[in-house]
């Protein structure tokens, strides 16, 4: 079983981040997504949608991301994927945004609003640059929507719709439809991922099940409570395998 | 119909919103098109929302100003007090054509909001609104109205708890239940279809105006101004006329405090960059980073860090001309016209109007200018009164909270 953890930069700090980034490694996790805050998500929950918030706040710079894909090295990931919003590369500029994150490493890109139809050319400049461009399907998409993924090799599926961060059923449908995926792709799986039952459910028919705004959550709270991250993070990650 | 204005517009979604907005393309293509939905949509605006809307001369502020002879466009007497409706009435009635049993949709100012609320209580649909918190707060009026009319209303606590983080709030809470509910942007702006689809319900404004002038002058009109938030009830006003190249269209932007970041909210007079935001390729105000920047104006409507593709597209061609007024300019103006005319403007409009009285002592004579109001200004009473006269305010708020609370 593989998991596909899910952190934001800048969130709470790059030392917090360091710190969870090295629970998750040491506690198993194989793949870890690192999403850059923007102003207007508009496929996050309240939970990752404050963090990024906090984040902006604290003053990260999108070119910041490099320090934390460092520190993600350090902690021993050796699979990162990048996320965050269209707006980010597109100011970034596509091209120099591929070109650089390939350079530093990264595995493959998610960004859910650039369009599968690529006309800002994400998708094939990516790939010209040897960096996986990750298309994110739904769970349930029509078949002619599904032909549009056929040439990539990895992809992200949320199970549902609705924002991240509250509770997903993973019914037989979604466990049909991801094993009929994983046939020809490598599918990372997830959207609001929060029990051991869930992943153990999701594990069999995906290449990695994706566990996304529940980290956030643990960061926030041990936030609140004051509470040392690595052993929260280690913590919340274990009710989880 | 167009996907893209030039480089601006598109459908900048995720996979999950694409059904959706594919089946609203092809009901909005179909219905735009049918006779009987056509002559159902007109009879709700002749009948509920009082179209077609007055043009009145404005003899009075005409004889002052010694330039254009000048038409005031008297959207804010359409029910619900704004060209809202126009576009509010359309949408309900599109969605619960094509089966929708629920409308969502996010307000700033609140107008909308009211509007959608009414159109979805006249038509039978249940509705929900989300606002962003601060506007919640500074429009609590618009909040009881659109209760009244049957509407659950959603705070949004998120990011700076203004129009863009209702609209974020909106787009997210779709996504979880587009099957059965329509998500009913009031502005032309947003992914595809909705630009087209919010011009094409708004163009009642510019046809009225068109007609109500040539039986008045017998000709076109030379100058319109209208104000321009996202862009609605600008584009409404100047789509018939895009291709009368002799009419000149001038888009009011919200000018605010100064021209400092997070002091305005005028995308195109400020040179905003391009950008990809809540579905749609616009200029935006935003870092180098492309974080969307905090905005500010007087009236909620207009205070958006974006602008409507096209209308961003019309600016790029130099088909509009932007301008700006301030937030002092537009208490002034709705101030004027309200002792020169007996209009009461809304601050959203009153910055077409604060343009309009620069623009129009330069203009000949022979030449005649269209100002859109388009809203009435009754719902600012807690900004206009609170600025305009604070003493007396104050005291009767205050004698009110012990009345109520004492």
């Amino acid at each position: 079983m593989r998991l596909m953890v899910h952190l934001i930069a800048g969130f709470p700090s790059l030392q917090g981040f360091t710190e969870a980034a090295r629970a998750l490694r040491a506690g198993g996790a194989e793949i870890l997504e690192i999403q850059i805050p923007f102003s207007d998500p508009t496929a996050d929950g309240p939970d990752i949608t404050r963090a990024s918030e906090a984040a902006l706040r604290g003053g990260f710079k999108v070119r910041d991301i490099f320090k934390y894909l460092r520190a993600a090295r350090q902690a021993g990931f050796r699979r990162i994927l990048v996320m965050t919003y269209a707006n980010i590369p597109y100011r970034y500029g596509i091209k120099k945004y591929v070109s650089d994150l390939q350079k530093a490493g990264v595995e493959g890109l998610i960004v859910p609003d650039l369009p599968l139809e690529d006309e800002e050319s994400f998708y094939q400049l990516a790939r010209q640059k040897h960096i996986a461009p990750v298309p994110v399907g739904v769970v349930g998409m029509p078949a002619r929507r599904l032909k549009l993924l056929e040439p990539y090799h990895k992809l992200y599926i949320s199970l549902r719709g609705g924002t991240t961060g509250t509770a997903t059923r993973i019914s037989a449908e979604t466990q049909k439809f991801l094993s009929q995926l994983s046939v020809r792709h490598e599918v990372y799986g997830g959207f609001g991922i929060t029990s051991a039952r869930q992943v153990k459910a999701l594990a069999p028919f995906v290449h990695a099940v994706v566990v996304g705004s529940y980290f956030t959550r643990t960061l926030q709270e041990a936030g609140r409570a004051n509470a040392p991250i690595y052993q929260s993070v280690a913590g919340a990650l274990r009710k989880l395998l | 119909m167009p996907k893209y204005f030039g480089q601006y517009g598109g459908q900048y979604v995720g996979e999950v919103l694409r059904p959706a907005l594919d089946e609203l393309a092809a009901g909005f293509a179909k219905y735009s098109r049918d006779k009987k939905f056509l002559a159902e949509y007109a009879d709700l605006l002749t009948n509920y929302a009082g179209r077609p809307t007055p043009l009145l001369y404005a003899a009075n502020l005409t004889r002052e100003l010694q330039g254009a002879k000048t038409y005031i466009k008297l959207e804010g007497l359409a029910n619900t007090g704004a060209h809202k409706i126009n576009n509010a009435l359309g949408q309900v009635l599109l969605a619960k054509k094509i089966g929708k049993k629920q409308v969502i949709a996010e307000t700033g100012a609140g107008q909308h909001g009211v509007a959608t609320a009414a159109a979805c209580a006249r038509l039978g649909l249940r509705c929900e609104i989300f606002m962003g918190a601060i506007d919640a707060a500074r429009q609590q009026p618009n909040v009881f109205l659109m209760k009244q009319y049957g509407a659950k209303i959603h705070i949004v606590e998120d990011g700076t708890r203004i129009l863009k983080d209702a609209v974020n709030a909106c787009l997210k809470n779709w996504t979880a239940r587009a099957a059965d509910t329509h998500y009913l942007i009031g502005s032309a702006l947003g992914p595809y279809p909705y630009p087209d689809m919010v011009r094409f319900f708004q163009s009642s404004i510019g046809r009225e105006i068109k007609k109500q002038l040539w039986q008045k002058e017998k000709k076109l009109p030379d100058v319109l101004i209208a104000c321009c938030g996202g862009g609605s009830n600008s584009i409404g006003m100047f789509a018939p006329f895009l291709r009368n190249k002799k009419v000149r269209l001038i888009a009011v932007e919200a000018g605010g405090r100064g021209r400092k970041a997070g002091q305005h909210a005028a995308r195109i007079c400020s040179r905003s960059p391009l950008g990809i935001v809540e579905g749609y390729k616009s200029r935006f105000i935003q870092t180098d980073d492309g974080q969307v920047l905090p905005t500010h104006s007087v009236s909620a409507g207009l205070d958006y860090a974006g602008i409507g593709p096209e209308l961003a597209a019309l600016a790029e061609a130099r088909r509009i001309e932007f301008l700006t007024a301030s937030d002092k300019e537009v208490l002034q103006a709705y101030q004027y016209l309200a002792r020169t005319e007996g209009l009461l403007f809304a601050l959203e409009s009153a910055h077409a109007a604060a343009a309009a009285l620069k623009i129009i002592p330069r203009l000949g004579q022979d030449q005649i200018a269209v100002i859109n109001m388009s809203g009435r200004g009754d719902k600012d009473i807690f900004i206009t009164a609170a600025e305009l006269s604070k003493k007396e305010w104050g005291e009767f708020l205050k004698q009110e909270v012990e009345r109520l609370c004492g």
